[in-house]
């Protein structure tokens, strides 16, 4: 019957639904005139023909709708009674529709919100590129497949573009930060150098502009272009239309703007958008004192290469290697057995893409895992519905309704059921999403996912809600449809009792799982507490940090010792400033302290294996004072520390305690290199990289000895934020090149440190309580059924003389059994599993009673409110009806 | 055993439908007298078979529908055979000789036939 023909005439039929309707009656309305005639003809009076034509005719109806079953025209109407008798019955039940929307949505939503990532890592991951299949990360390696990964030479870039063969072009980058100002501001901007083909290669079409021409970039230092991303086209230059000339200076020299990227593109790089690109041989004239260009030796771009059409990864790698061979015989200097991996991009041992990508497949299982969860229940919830509805639909059955047209009429309920939950989950996920990416840390790159509700994530959502719709739909419709007439006319409600073993052993594995992460979560949170009340060791509060760097302006260390030294007088003479200094890694720095090792500590015998080395940071004058830092001991850095005069350290407690115990640090010394410092002051311990630490040794060097172009200004004034005008003010008066970054509270800072913290607990917390809504709509789900199927049993008793208080007594007896068993077993693996945590957790036991107690008593009080609606229903129940029903 | 009997009553209703109008176009009503004309007043169409059957061959392809004017100007709904149909019909033609011929054998045989 499914003939081509036919199906076209089905959509013709649907079409044009009521002109057969019409057809039909006329038809029929003829015949019916012809044959009267006929009547009329032989004898018969008007009205007696026109009797007897009808009584011949039959029933018309019935022909008509025999008509339409054959023609077709009658599924779309079949089809929206059965949307309009759903979407009644749904509304007659508000609480089931409510509860079984709200799971599912919980269950698609996350879904889509994991499968938003997948896209933005796996499927969609480079905007506006075209065909990034074909695109091969390079990353220097040697030729076994060890020492991975280093950069690669500009002019070896060259030779393996132009004699392997097998690319049609290899593009390099390199992460460059630079300080950019413009006609109204000064800014440090986040960009990478790349050959004059990266936008050739990568097939990105310039939003404004064009990309680099080939003779701009042959020659170093000639062509002073830069092509800048969409974001910043809006954000600095408020999308000025004559943006394509416009010249800006970067790192105090010339540039010309020639072109916007497009507004999606990031760049060659996985998650990261930059907001400027300046071509490889502009590299001196950005980074000063160095020329990388054209030397081999010069190993500092990353490499991607565009496949030629038809060439294989393996055929590549013979290309590469052929390549390598020739660069080694001319080149013997550069090493032996070096060559180039050549990687898809995903699988790239450079990026961190391949293992978040395996991370999002796991958190694509466990998602899924929930959503047949979220199913289950609102199977659950359906089946409790389709008991009470067993009488409906033994009638509907003994009147002549198809079991197909039933189970139809039930899926048909599904879907709707399931398409409302999908349109919420859209809006879940998008929340989910967000959530998610707030808690991405706050690294010194520009990351940016590809994450968003487009129309691929969309399709996928409505595509799970139909699929979900006909997963949790179908069990029920057909046990519905299985229902004999005769019995279930007769109501005789027997429990069955295979299928409810089941579904307590669901409900109770559901409490357990939430009780479970609930601890998980509640000791997260419990960590996160004590880590806000943890005693730092400095005092964070009104104080403003100001980040500076005078290095890509070609500053020699005198004169960034001079630089340095002015702007910390200037603004110590601001209104309102207590005090400041200068710090180049300020505690809880996201970017860690450098290391050093020391040849020698006067008065320490190191052990056989021991190496000696400490963590430091240089600091400005009134250090410790700006901070509130105590010194124990000695003093901290004063302007009598200048680079001529003895070199000299503050070191903190356990340096002391550890090197010298019991023994007074001043005056002690200690060789680093050639240079002996002397030890003028202790200070006292302070959270150096994370609140979790304790115990490290530190050392602490003056700025005017130690000098580093890259520093921190920290400010302590009333009201902190009010001075950044002022002090780029001052800045820019010094040297207007200069940009000011990183410009927040020491308070901000602080809290970023605590970002990981923060992550765990929300991100714990989000999971648990989506598992506790599905176990309490599991356990609602499981009693309301139990009631249903013993309406009987309540009736007899309460005939017997039961009273309501008893009657709760037995439902919620009943309910607290389940929640008390899935508590117990959810408390045991947490006993087990949660010290694992320990290593996450920070001024909290992974034991500790108070959270365990607590969800306890939460679990127990939400399940007994699950409990307790169908329960109060048992209570209504009239023993004359429920016995009736036997 | 219900079931066979009305697919060979529906089938044999096709098969007189599809002859009457092998001998042109004809709208239900007329195809119903038609038959009945033919048969003596034996086979009386009821119109709730006929008309299913009528648009259950429009759908298989036998016959094709056209809305005309009729004899007496009035505007009625036309059937008319296909290739298809007619193909069909020589078929059913055949199949019919044969079975009715065999059943009248078996009917008139003689006891001693065997």
């Amino acid at each position: 019957m499914w003939t081509v023909r036919n199906v076209y005439r089905r959509i013709r039929a649907l079409i044009w639904k009521n002109e057969i309707e019409q057809d039909m009656e006329e038809e029929l309305r003829l015949h019916l005139q012809m044959r009267t005639e006929d009547n009329v003809a032989s004898g018969m009076s008007t009205e007696e023909a026109r009797r007897q034509a009808i009584r011949r005719f039959g029933n018309i109806e019935r022909i008509k709708e025999h008509g339409r079953d054959i023609r077709g025209g009658g599924f779309m109407e079949v089809l929206i009674q059965d949307i309009r008798y759903g979407v009644r019955l749904l509304a007659k039940s508000p609480a089931f529709t409510l509860a079984a929307v709200l799971t599912l949505a919980l269950g698609i939503g996350a879904n889509t919100a994991i499968f938003s990532w997948l896209k933005a890592l796996a499927l969609d991951y480079m905007p506006a590129v075209e065909r990034p299949q074909d695109l091969v990360a390079l990353p220097g390696m040697n030729a076994d497949g060890s020492g991975c990964c280093s950069g690669v030479s500009y002019p070896n870039l060259l030779d393996y573009q132009n004699r392997s063969g097998v690319f049609d072009g290899i593009l390099g980058y390199e992460i460059i930060n630079v300080n950019m100002r413009t006609q109204t501001d000064s800014m440090r901007v986040q960009g990478t150098i790349v050959t004059g083909n990266y936008f050739g290669v990568l097939r990105v079409k310039p939003f404004l502009g064009r990309a680099f021409l080939p003779d701009e970039t042959q020659t170093v230092g000639t062509h002073a272009v830069a092509v800048i991303s969409h974001s910043m086209w809006q954000r600095v230059f408020g999308a000025d239309a004559g943006i394509v000339g416009r010249e800006v200076s970067i790192n105090g020299r010339p540039f010309t703007l020639i072109g916007v990227t497009p507004p999606e593109f990031g760049s060659a790089m996985v998650g990261l958008a930059f907001d400027l690109f300046i071509p490889v041989t502009m590299q001196p004239v950005v980074s000063p004192g160095s020329n990388m260009v054209v030397n081999r030796g010069s190993m500092w771009l990353d490499l991607m290469g565009r496949l030629k059409p038809g060439v294989t990864v393996e055929r590549a790698r013979e290309g590469i290697l052929k390549v390598s061979r020739q660069l080694e015989t001319e080149y013997p200097e550069s090493g032996k057995d070096k060559t180039l991996g050549v990687f898809p991009l995903l699988q790239s041992p450079m990026g961190l893409q391949s293992e978040i990508v395996s991370v999002i497949v796991v958190m694509m299982a466990v998602v899924g895992l929930v959503l047949l969860i979220a199913c289950a229940n609102v199977s659950n919830l359906m089946l409790a519905r389709a008991a009470v509805r067993q009488r409906e639909t033994a009638v509907r059955l003994a009147l002549g309704a198809g079991r197909a047209r039933l189970v139809r009429q039930l899926l048909t309920e599904s879907l709707i059921l399931a398409l409302a939950a999908g349109a919420v989950g859209v809006v879940v996920g998008a929340w989910t999403v967000r959530g998610m990416l707030m808690l991405v840390p706050q690294l010194d790159l520009p990351i940016s996912f590809n994450v968003g509700m487009d129309r691929n994530v969309l399709l996928f959502t409505f595509g799970l809600s139909v699929l979900t719709g006909i997963m949790f739909g179908l069990l029920p419709g057909l046990r519905l449809s299985k229902t004999g007439v005769a019995p279930a006319l007769k109501e005789t409600s027997r429990s069955q009792t295979g299928r409810s073993r089941l579904r307590t052993v669901l409900v109770v594995g559901q409490v357990a799982v939430s009780v479970v992460l609930l601890i998980c979560a509640g000791l997260f949170l419990r960590s996160l507490q004590s880590t806000y009340h943890a005693d730092l060791g400095f005092n964070s509060n009104d104080t403003l940090m100001v980040s500076l760097d005078v290095f890509p302006n070609g500053y020699t260390p005198d004169q960034g010792r001079r630089f340095y030294a002015q702007l910390l007088e200037e603004v110590k003479a601001l209104p309102g400033v207590e005090s400041a200094t200068l710090a180049r890694r300020p505690p809880l720095s996201m970017r860690g302290a450098r290391g050093t090792g020391l040849a020698e500590i006067e008065g320490y015998q190191p052990g056989p294996d021991e190496e000696l080395g400490t963590i430091y940071d240089t600091v400005g004058t009134k250090y410790f004072e700006t901070l509130q830092i105590p010194v124990i001991r000695g003093r901290g850095f004063t302007d009598e520390d200048r680079n001529e005069s003895q070199s000299v350290v503050v070191v903190n407690e356990n340096f002391a305690k550890r090197y010298w115990p019991n023994q007074d640090p001043i005056g002690k010394r200690i060789r680093r290199g050639d240079v002996w410092l002397e030890v003028v002051g202790m200070a006292r311990n302070v959270k150096y990289r994370e609140i979790s630490e304790s115990g490290r040794v530190y050392l602490y060097a003056p700025h005017q000895q130690v000098y580093e172009p890259d520093m921190t200004l920290l400010v302590r004034a009333k009201d902190p934020l009010s001075l950044t005008e002022p002090i780029r003010q001052l800045t820019k008066s010094i040297d207007k090149d200069l940009a000011l970054f990183g410009i927040m509270p020491m308070s901000t800072h602080v809290g970023n440190a605590m970002a990981s913290q923060l992550a765990a607990a929300s991100g714990a917390g989000v999971f648990a309580l989506l598992a506790l809504v599905l176990a309490v709509i599991g356990i609602y789900g499981m009693i309301s059924y139990s009631v249903s199927q013993r309406t009987q049993e309540i009736g007899v008793r309460m005939a017997l003389g039961a009273s309501r208080r008893d009657v709760y007594g037995l439902i919620l007896g009943q309910g607290a059994r389940s929640i008390a068993i899935g508590l117990g077993i959810g408390l045991a693996i947490s006993a087990f599993l949660t010290r694992f945590l320990q290593g996450l957790l920070f001024g909290i036991r992974s034991s500790d009673p108070i959270t365990f107690l607590g969800i306890s008593a939460l679990l127990l009080i939400a399940g007994m409110v699950a409990c307790y609606i169908p329960a109060r229903r048992a209570t209504q129940v009239d023993p004359a009806t429920a016995l009736r029903h036997e | 055993m219900l079931k066979e009997r009305t697919n060979v009553l529906q089938g044999t209703l096709d098969m007189l439908v599809l002859k009457t109008l092998s001998w042109g176009p004809q709208h239900g009503y007329g195809i119903a007298l038609r038959i009945q004309i033919l048969s003596d007043e034996v086979l009386k169409v009821e119109e709730g078979s006929l008309y299913p059957a009528l648009y259950r061959m429009e759908e298989q392809g036998w016959i094709e529908s056209e809305w005309r004017a009729s004899e007496n100007n009035r505007r009625a709904k036309f059937y008319k055979l296909t290739a298809r149909g007619r193909r069909y019909l020589r078929a059913e033609s055949e199949a019919w000789d044969r079975l009715s011929g065999a059943v009248s054998k078996v009917m008139k045989a003689a006891e001693d036939a065997i």
